[in-house]
């Protein structure tokens, strides 16, 4: 809103220039965004919160100054204007009470419609209003003025002479003056002749009621509308108005009537004309002006600095409100424009704003100390340091998708929606980290990265619930170096994702989990598609992802691979608390077998078969080689498993441990389909 | 009859040591010569079978001949052993390093983690929260009245709600992470310190300082006789930590429906040092973050004692807080993950 500097000077004396006065409104709660030099006036764009409606007009931003600056404020005085005594008739009928509590009307006859005087026309120009006639000029100054919105209906254009506050019907319309045509129905609040609406109440007037060079009488509308009814109404039929837009943060009930009566005081002056009626049609109790009892000592309390009870006093009464103080307690009158003053923190903040923020010292306060919780937070920043630590580069992709993504990877069914998204590209919730990490990955693929290696840690969802979840995909090399002799890569493999899990379930101390093989034949994955099982929940689902779905996002590279896990479901089997384990001092034995097996045996379980059949000296079989030749046959694959003998209490002896080895070999032998090479 | 030529012997023996250059290659003709089976263990083995003047120069020389290969392996053995490393092992210097390289976190991590540290440093807890909430979370129990002007500045996401026969509640995705407050509040009686990382959205149309997805952190502390002052201290010890010991703060009276005072918190502009400049609007101040006592409301919502206990909340736009610590320029870039931008953090 535009505040015109030299028409504030007129309420208060200002010696400071506009540039300080923007500068100190601005530290006292005020934001004054910019201060223009126009025509030798300075113009200030002020931004006013949506809890002070009193601040959107000059009387408003004047008593602000005058509070801010501690000066004394001089509002024009109103003298009610002399009513002419005649058989005019003005019939006001209110019939939605609740919607109208007040409503005033005056009946001004015989004016004139010309220009308005210029220094009306000035006032207006300096906040960028245009210039209509003296009646809308005027009405519209007052509004700059005071903030409270009039409207003057050309009286003649009125059916039957009379006015009507009703909720519009199911159907009926309304032209504006701003020459659309509106459809109405009973949500909406109109003011209304015999016939049909002839304003939106709070909101416009229509156009054919509207003052125009030939109206000779008007009727002038000063009135409090519930400020919902007007806000519903602005949004639905999508119309908005500097008048709608204080009926909306509610008007100073103690003012409508004493506009009104300037506003028929000035008209009169520059137009002449006859005041013959006027009707107040007041539907509400006086309630008693609010008061607030504040304890001065509670101010400083809560402040954290010492203000003297009568300086407290004195903030208050510069900024209009009567204040009578009895040692620490005071009562503040508040005066009907400050409906935002209404408990004791509300004078607190006054206060402080006031005597300036910046005069409040810095304190720390003494913070208990809280048991700590190993929660997400503590979670998420350990797997990400673990992740970092194995060359990962953390993203953050959207959150929303579009119904297209969704459709490239088939997960658009069961996916949660946005009733209000701004597009279609961001109308779903993900339930899934795969598009947005196929996204980030076209994206460097596209500026000529080979090698990538992401992580991203979020909220995936479905069925209106969110799970933290984890999502790793790499492609490229895992490792590579050029040596003399050449260079050395290590391509990615899906073993390599599988290694990266196991690293991060390692490092919570989980110890006990099943990797299992999926074909599921969807086709989000293909080849070798794997879930991990922790107590026979499934975790995790990692695999690589098949050519059709990378074709569907323009990715040419095919060895992605691509990992998501529950974190949610992960965090009851974390185990942080380690304790040693016994160092076993007695020298190990290593023996390596080879093998030529079926595909299809689970090497897990031989080991645990071996480990049984040794009682207790094979601590550890690991698979050390592994060969496809061509003298392997088709269904069967060679390995070499490496054997880790240890006895607990005594060194192992050759003659101990050969006669053993040799029995393990034959009964391997004897129970799994295999040759010893 | 092994006439041998010694000196034939001698000159082959010598050039094959020299042109050895690994110690494998030494120990092969150690053996070859010298061992059990070696060239000299076959001249001495067929020194009985010769004529008896044969015998003695046969057995002169060979033990010369041993002497001398005993002595040129050796000397070569010296060598091998001091040369340096370069020649050995083939170590090209002008290649570049080998490593497993170390990934990065995203700066937004870097910079929430960095932020929580330091409130945690002043016995904050961290605490996190859903980002899918209902309207009682987000607004009502915030003091933001559904139907009022104030609630416009909080424009929200709502979610379809399913064909269920069920009233279920109006779902929404957060727009502030204040209602993870509410929650600890309904969860947990005071004393508490408090602050919520996390993804916040509004429904704000993407471009260069605007994203619909963003982070957010709030705090809140709780307590008896908690001061506006403590308020002050707190954010600017804050400041002062994550910012700099030479930027200033300033806090500026505003409006917030669930703080009562309220304020806005500038630093001095980083960029120019607060003299002015095109980053802070020629103004010197940058805003960071929107503070205040805790309403009464707010406590009224979640069953505190508001004559017992009072307390501060503040809340602060992660993106915005990085752009500024990390002079970057435009906000899409934190969603991209261009690896260019990521690996410079």
């Amino acid at each position: 809103m535009k505040i015109s500097y030299n028409w504030l000077k007129e309420y208060l004396d200002l010696k400071i220039s506009p540039e300080a006065l923007a500068h100190k409104l601005t530290m006292a709660g005020l934001e004054v965004k910019t201060v223009e030099n126009i025509n030798r006036d300075y113009v200030m764009e002020v931004e006013i919160t949506s809890n002070r409606a009193d601040w959107l007009s000059h009387w408003g931003v004047a008593r602000e100054t005058a509070g801010v600056l501690g000066k004394k404020i001089k509002l024009p005085k109103i003298i009610k204007p002399k009513l002419i005594k005649t058989r005019e008739t003005l019939e006001i009928d209110i019939l939605d009470k609740v919607a109208c509590p007040l409503y005033t009307a005056r009946l001004l006859k015989n004016i004139k419609v010309k220009d308005a005087p210029e220094d009306i026309k000035n006032k207006l120009k300096s906040v960028g209003i245009n210039s209509v006639n003296n009646v809308v000029d005027i009405a519209n100054f007052l509004l700059m003025e005071t903030g409270q919105p009039l409207h003057a209906f050309d009286f003649d254009k009125l059916s039957g002479q009379k006015l009507i506050v009703r909720r519009a019907k199911l159907g009926e319309k309304i032209t504006a003056i701003d020459g659309k045509t509106y459809n109405l129905d009973q949500g909406i609040l109109v003011i209304a002749d015999n016939k049909k609406p002839v304003a939106i109440a709070g909101v416009m007037g229509s156009k054919d009621t509207e003052v125009a060079k030939n109206t000779k009488n008007i009727l002038l509308e000063s009135a409090y509308f519930n400020p919902l009814l007007v806000r519903r109404a602005c949004r639905k039929l999508a119309l908005v108005s500097d008048s709608s837009y204080r009926f909306e943060r509610s008007v100073d009930l103690g003012a409508i009537d004493l506009v009104s009566q300037r506003a028929i005081n000035l008209i009169r002056e520059f137009s002449g004309g006859d005041l013959v009626a006027e009707r107040i049609c007041k539907n509400y109790k006086t309630k008693k002006p609010t008061i607030i009892s504040l304890d001065t000592q509670k101010v400083c309390e809560v402040l954290g600095k010492v203000i003297s009870a009568k300086v407290q006093k004195r903030i208050l009464e510069t900024l209009g409100l009567e204040v009578k103080l009895q040692k620490n307690n005071l009562k503040a009158e508040i005066p009907s424009y400050r409906a935002d003053l209404k408990i004791e923190e509300d004078l607190i903040e006054e206060i402080a704003r006031i005597f300036g923020y910046e005069k409040i010292n810095e304190t720390l306060p003494f913070v208990k100390p809280q048991q700590k919780i190993f929660d997400t937070f503590e979670l998420t920043k350990q797997i990400k340091n673990i992740l970092v630590s194995q060359n990962l580069d953390q993203i953050i992709s959207y959150s929303l998708l579009g119904t297209s993504e969704l459709e490239k990877i088939g997960l658009l069914d069961n996916a949660v929606q946005i009733k209000n998204s701004l597009s279609g590209d961001f109308k779903i919730l993900r339930p899934s980290f795969l598009p947005g990490i196929l996204k980030a990955i076209n994206y460097n693929l596209n500026r000529k990265e080979k090698n990538i290696r992401f992580f991203e840690i979020g909220k995936i969802f479905s069925q209106g619930k969110e799970e933290l979840s984890l999502a790793v995909s790499i492609l490229g090399n895992d490792y590579q170096g050029v040596l003399p002799e050449g260079k050395v890569v290590f391509p990615v493999t899906l073993l390599h994702l599988k290694g990266i899990v196991e690293l991060v379930l390692t490092k919570l101390g989980i110890n006990e989990y099943l990797f299992l093989e999926i074909n599921h034949g969807k086709e989000l994955i293909q080849g070798s598609e794997l879930t991990l099982e922790i107590n026979n929940q499934k975790i995790a689902s990692l695999g690589k992802v098949s050519q059709r779905v990378l074709n569907r996002f323009d990715i040419k590279q095919n060895d992605i691979y691509f990992l998501q896990m529950s974190l949610e479901k992960l965090m009851p089997f974390i185990k942080l608390d380690k304790k040693y384990i016994k160092l076993n001092l007695y020298p190990v034995i290593m023996r390596d077998i080879s093998l030529v097996i079926e595909q299809t045996i689970n090497i897990t379980e031989l080991s645990s078969f071996l480990k049984k059949l040794a009682q207790g000296i094979l601590i550890n079989v690991e698979v050390a080689d592994s060969y496809l030749g061509k003298h392997i046959p088709p269904g069967f694959k060679g390995i070499t498993l490496s054997l880790t003998y240890q006895a607990k209490d005594h060194t192992l002896s050759l003659e101990e441990l050969n006669p053993l080895h040799q029995a393990l070999c034959q009964e391997l032998i004897k129970t799994y389909n295999l040759t010893i090479r | 009859m092994p006439n041998f030529d010694f000196q034939a012997l001698e000159k082959e023996i010598s050039e094959n040591i020299q042109n050895i250059n690994s110690r494998e290659a030494l120990e092969e003709l150690k053996i070859k010569y010298l061992g059990r089976k070696g060239l000299i263990a076959q001249i001495t083995a067929s020194i009985p079978g010769l004529e008896s003047q044969e015998k003695a120069f046969v057995g002169q020389n060979v033990n010369i001949l041993k002497n001398k290969i005993t002595q040129e392996l050796l000397e070569k053995e010296k060598i091998l052993n001091s040369e340096s490393v370069k020649e050995l092992y083939n170590f090209d210097n002008n290649l570049p390093a080998i490593s497993h390289g170390l990934g990065h976190k995203h700066p937004i991590s870097l910079v929430m983690e960095g932020i929580c540290d330091i409130f945690t440093r002043l016995g904050f807890l961290v605490v996190e929260g859903p980002e899918i909430e209902n309207e009682h979370n987000n607004f009502t129990a915030l003091n933001i009245p559904l139907d009022h002007p104030s609630r416009d500045a909080f424009d929200t996401f709502y979610l379809e709600t399913p064909n269920s026969k069920l009233q279920t509640p109006n779902l929404l995705l957060r727009s502030h992470t204040s209602p993870s407050q509410i929650r600890i509040m309904q969860d947990k009686k005071p004393p508490l310190a408090v602050v919520v990382p996390g993804v916040v959205y509004r429904p704000d149309a993407v471009d260069a300082s605007h994203s619909f997805m963003f982070h957010q952190i709030e705090g809140l502390l709780v307590d008896r006789q908690v001061k506006f002052s403590d308020l002050k201290g707190v954010l600017g010890f804050f400041v002062k930590e994550f910012f700099g010991k030479d930027v200033k703060m300033r806090f500026r009276p505003h409006f917030f429906p669930f703080t009562e005072p309220s304020a806005e918190v500038d630093i001095s502009c980083i960029m120019c040092q607060g003299k002015g400049c095109s980053a802070c609007g020629r103004k010197g101040w940058l805003e960071i973050l929107g503070a205040g006592m805790v309403h009464s409301n707010v406590f009224k919502a979640v069953g505190y004692n508001s004559k017992i206990y009072n307390g501060f909340a503040f809340g602060m736009g992660v993106e915005r807080i990085a752009m500024l610590k990390y002079n970057i320029d435009d906000i899409r870039l934190f969603f991209e993950n261009d690896l260019r931008f990521l690996r410079q953090f």
